[in-house]
């Protein structure tokens, strides 16, 4: 069989450019400073992605159905992980979003995601069996049923607080319903629910994430506190002008003007180093990304499979644009990384899992 | 479906590259010179200011070391520190915390607490080992002898008041600036060019590196015409008495300053001591005053020489036209007297024993206008343009001004009292010794000036030919002559010293107190160097500024200091 039967090149060849980006930006934020040197997180992320690339070869091999069966214990474990954390949190007084197993620290909320891709797949799977016209207007089936197993999640998710994973399980609904069941009263339905819905979820937000939300209006509100972070990373991207300061060269993060750049910020270091010729290339590496993916859904003519890789396209889609865009101040500041270029293991591992089952999705499209 | 998506995808990212366009490409300029903003600080790294020295480059005021406790505006344990500091430097822990506040310049430039010269101080400091202090070596401005030479030479003072409002406009510096005296009137030759450092600093004002730097330049110094030694004298015989006063010693062909002290002084070393200046300005004796430019007196008898030549000049007498002195001057009812019965008087020997009634008829016989005109001509009334600030011009009344500032008519009675130097006039010392080397220097009028050389470039010698006959000053001078000559002379006891003294006494009477007195002269009378100006201030009599002025001239020519002033 040739290679490019069993595994999609092009995807791979994407994965490994946006690897090198964030080994050389993750590399050049934190060489220099003293705040990170001691725990060298740099080597810690080339453990991750070690961690990763075995992960992502244990998804590709295995059988994918099993996962068909696996969703609902995943997500039960990911429920369960999430309220351990909220009751570890209430009597350590203080929101918590991770919890700590043989000394390595996990966030249960990045898990949930991965859970709630299964999940949505094989409740959408399902669904799709259903002729066209009979399942276009089942608002019971289409709907509700996927709703409420995902809105709990959601709400434990929201409650840690993690308003940027919140989101992504809202999106991945969304499009998961505009997308296979293509009913404009469904969506309707839904959206004018979340409208409804967001006057509470307001009231729930924290003070720093109202304060978050509010300086995105006018950062100069509060230009040494929260708005702080907007500007300074607005200057770095900016400053890159087009062809960038050069490696280890971009003053604004090696003097350590953006906190969490080697995290959520991570994409001002690519932005002031390698200038808008190096987004642009960047930006290239992940169009190819999320069309081979999307490309995978169409191929197979298995429904979960088509299910699943949709939600992983989606999810994808979802963190590259909005970790991007609230880095050039276009969006609020979430708390939602960009993939395999932020540092962070428990995402890094989601990652390359979700990778693993496109891969594997890609695999077995040949077979049916 | 899957091309909806595949657009949907396009859009999504095209949203970004366009967002990023308009920052980087559009926008990027703006951007970059942002971050540079906000990497790049400059350190300001004070200069030298110039030094002074004398006529015999002796040092007045230099630059010594002091030291100076700071620590970084972000320090945590500030606290600590300033109660450290409060403890062994024994100053309020309150005026250490105003002294921060008011001090902070930038987050990555020490701030400045206190400064103090005693090294003990800093060595015990040093031996505590206070974290989050740093002792600094600064240069301090020292004033060699801080109370003769504190109006002349002034002091300064980092960021007055006076510039504190340009801060506002991000106006700042630690540069010392010339508040008073020399220091003010030369500041810009003297303040030098402060310096600066560009460094790079990370988002908490860290230092991370040094771009570049730009060597501070010192200032220039200044070469003045006053003798140490002879102003330590001055001032020394003031305070012995107490006595408020001027003493001035002046070369009348060039206007260089020798001599100028006025007392009451202050010590310009301490003037940083808030508590000290404050009580210096509560001070009734006026310590700021530099009383030789600054203070306005009634001149009395030595405006008399100003009368004479105008007689002389308007032709109004000859040398052997003579008035009677009887003790009394009746003059239209009223009565005016002279300070003793001289009977009859010649101009001259009117001039040696200072005849009142002589002077009242010859004011009446030159009239007003003309003595005005001579006496405007000798500088009387304006700004003699000295090198020092704050000068002031004195009063020289005329019929017009009369008219025009007291809407009053100018009587008769108002020549015969501004014929002897009374009524409106009022004049400084330094006019009085401008006035005294007209007839010394035969009929230039000199610009006084303290400072001859700024580094090595010579300022030239200001003076103006008068329109005066040589043999009226010559005539006057004389006369000035036999004050000091004549046994009957108002001021003979200075005869003694034979230095050839020409002058002129003067006790002016003022409704502030007792008696002013004056002595303003020029010796030797063949061939002046010098011209000397003695003046009391509420002195009683002229008497005891001749008093002054001998034991002031005796001891300077017994050290030989008068005579070998050409060394220079």
């Amino acid at each position: 069989m040739k290679l490019n039967k069993l595994i999609d090149l092009k995807l791979i060849v994407s994965l490994l450019g946006i690897l090198i980006f964030s080994l050389l930006s993750l590399y050049s934020a934190l060489h220099t400073q003293g705040e990170f040197s001691g725990r060298n997180i740099f080597l810690r992320q080339i453990i991750w992605l070690g961690l990763g690339g075995v992960v992502l070869g244990i998804f590709y091999l295995l059988d994918y159905y099993i996962l068909y069966e696996l969703s609902i214990p995943l997500y039960l474990l990911s429920l369960l992980f999430l309220i351990a954390v909220e009751v570890l949190g209430r009597i350590r007084m203080g929101a918590q979003r991770w919890i700590e197993i043989f000394g390595v620290t996990f966030q249960p909320s990045e898990l949930a995601k991965l859970a709630a891709v299964l999940l949505l797949a094989r409740f959408f799977s399902g669904y799709l069996k259903i002729p066209y016209h009979n399942r276009r207007h089942d608002f019971w089936e289409g709907v509700v049923k996927p709703f409420l197993p995902l809105g709990i999640l959601a709400f434990f998710i929201f409650t840690q607080p993690d308003l940027g994973t919140t989101l992504v399980i809202v999106f991945l609904f969304i499009f998961m319903v505009f997308t296979l069941s293509r009913s404009r009263k469904n969506a309707l339905i839904i959206i004018s629910f979340i409208i409804l819905l967001m006057p509470l979820g307001w009231k729930l937000l924290k003070p720093y994430q109202k304060q978050r939300l509010m300086v995105f209006l006018n950062p100069y509100q509060d230009p040494l506190g929260a708005g702080y972070t907007m500007i300074q990373s607005k200057i770095a991207v900016g400053s890159g002008r087009l062809w960038g300061k050069g490696f280890l060269a971009g003053t604004q993060n090696q003097l350590n003007f953006i906190p969490a750049r080697h995290t959520d910020f991570i994409f001002t270091v690519v932005a002031e180093e390698w200038g808008f010729a190096g987004c642009l290339l960047l930006l290239f590496l992940y169009y190819v990304f999320l069309r081979r993916i999307l490309a995978i859904a169409f191929m197979t003519k298995d429904e979960f499979g088509c299910a699943v890789s949709l939600g992983i396209f989606a999810l994808f889609l979802f963190h590259i644009f909005v970790n991007i865009a609230m880095v050039l101040g276009v969006l609020p500041v979430v708390g939602i990384p960009l993939p395999f270029l932020s540092y962070g293991g428990s995402f890094t591992l989601v990652s390359f899992s979700l990778l693993g089952i496109a891969l594997n999705v890609y695999r077995k499209s040949n077979y049916f | 479906m899957e091309e909806r998506l595949k657009k949907l995808t396009i859009a999504v990212l095209l949203v970004l590259v366009i967002v990023l366009g308009y920052y980087q490409i559009v926008k990027g300029e703006y951007f970059f010179h942002k971050s540079r903003l906000n990497y790049l600080r400059i350190i300001p790294q004070k200069s030298l200011r110039g030094i002074i020295y004398d006529r015999h480059h002796q040092a007045l005021v230099k630059n010594t070391l002091s030291f100076q406790a700071c620590l970084f505006p972000h320090t945590p344990q500030r606290q600590k520190v300033l109660s450290a500091l409060s403890r062994v430097l024994q100053v309020e822990k309150k005026i250490l915390e105003d002294n921060f506040h008011k001090n902070i310049i930038a987050p990555f430039i020490p701030v400045p607490v206190y400064t103090f010269s005693s090294v003990d101080k800093a060595i015990g400091l040093e031996e505590k080992n206070i974290e989050g202090l740093i002792i600094k070596v600064v240069p301090q401005r020292e004033v060699v002898s801080p109370f003769a030479l504190a109006q002349v030479v002034g002091y300064v003072q980092s960021m007055p008041k006076a510039l504190s409002y340009l801060r506002k406009y991000g106006f700042k510096t630690y540069q010392d600036f010339g508040i008073s005296g020399l220091e003010a009137y030369y500041d810009d030759y003297l303040r030098g060019k402060e310096g600066g450092v560009q460094v790079e600093v990370n988002s908490r004002g860290e230092v991370r590196g040094v771009l570049g730097k730009v060597k501070p330049q010192k200032g220039k110094d200044l070469f003045t015409s006053l003798d140490l030694r002879m102003q330590d004298l001055a001032y020394r015989l003031l305070e012995e008495k107490r006595q408020r006063g001027v003493i001035l010693l002046m070369d009348p062909y060039s206007g260089e300053i020798m001599v100028m002290v006025s007392y009451p002084s202050f010590n310009a070393n301490r003037i940083s001591d808030a508590g000290y200046f404050r009580r210096l300005r509560r001070n009734s004796g006026h310590p700021f005053l530099n009383r030789s430019l600054q203070g306005e007196y009634p001149p009395g008898s030595v405006f008399k020489p100003v009368v004479a030549l105008a007689a002389l000049e308007k032709k109004k007498v000859s040398l052997a036209t003579k008035f009677f002195c009887d003790g009394t001057f009746n003059f239209k009812g009223t009565k005016y007297r002279c300070w003793s019965a001289h009977g009859w008087q010649s101009l001259l020997g009117a001039l040696a024993v200072s005849c009142d009634i002589y002077f009242y008829n010859l004011g009446l016989r030159v009239g007003a206008e003309p003595i005005v005109y001579y006496a405007r001509m000798l500088g009387l009334g304006a700004l003699s343009g000295v090198d020092l600030p704050q000068e002031r011009r004195g009063l020289l009344p005329s019929p017009a001004w009369k008219r025009h500032k007291r809407h009053q008519s100018w009587y008769k009675g108002d020549t015969i009292n501004l014929s002897i130097g009374q009524g409106y006039l009022l004049v400084t010392p330094l006019q009085i010794a401008r006035l005294m080397s007209v007839f010394a220097n035969g009929g230039y009028l000199v610009r006084p000036h303290l400072v001859s050389k700024i580094e090595s470039v010579s300022l030239g010698i200001k003076k103006e030919k008068l329109h005066l006959n040589p043999a009226s000053l010559r005539w006057v001078g004389k006369g000035m002559r036999f004050v000091v000559s004549r046994e009957n002379g108002t001021a003979h006891i200075l005869e003694d010293l034979g230095l050839e003294i020409a002058g002129k006494t003067g006790t002016a009477q003022t409704s502030s107190g007792p008696s002013h007195g004056w002595f303003g002269g020029f010796f030797p009378y063949h061939n002046p160097k010098y011209v000397i100006v003695v003046f009391l201030e509420n002195g009683k009599s002229s008497h005891n500024a001749c008093i002054l002025a001998k034991e002031f001239l005796k001891e300077a020519k017994d050290k030989g200091w008068l005579s070998n002033n050409e060394t220079q």
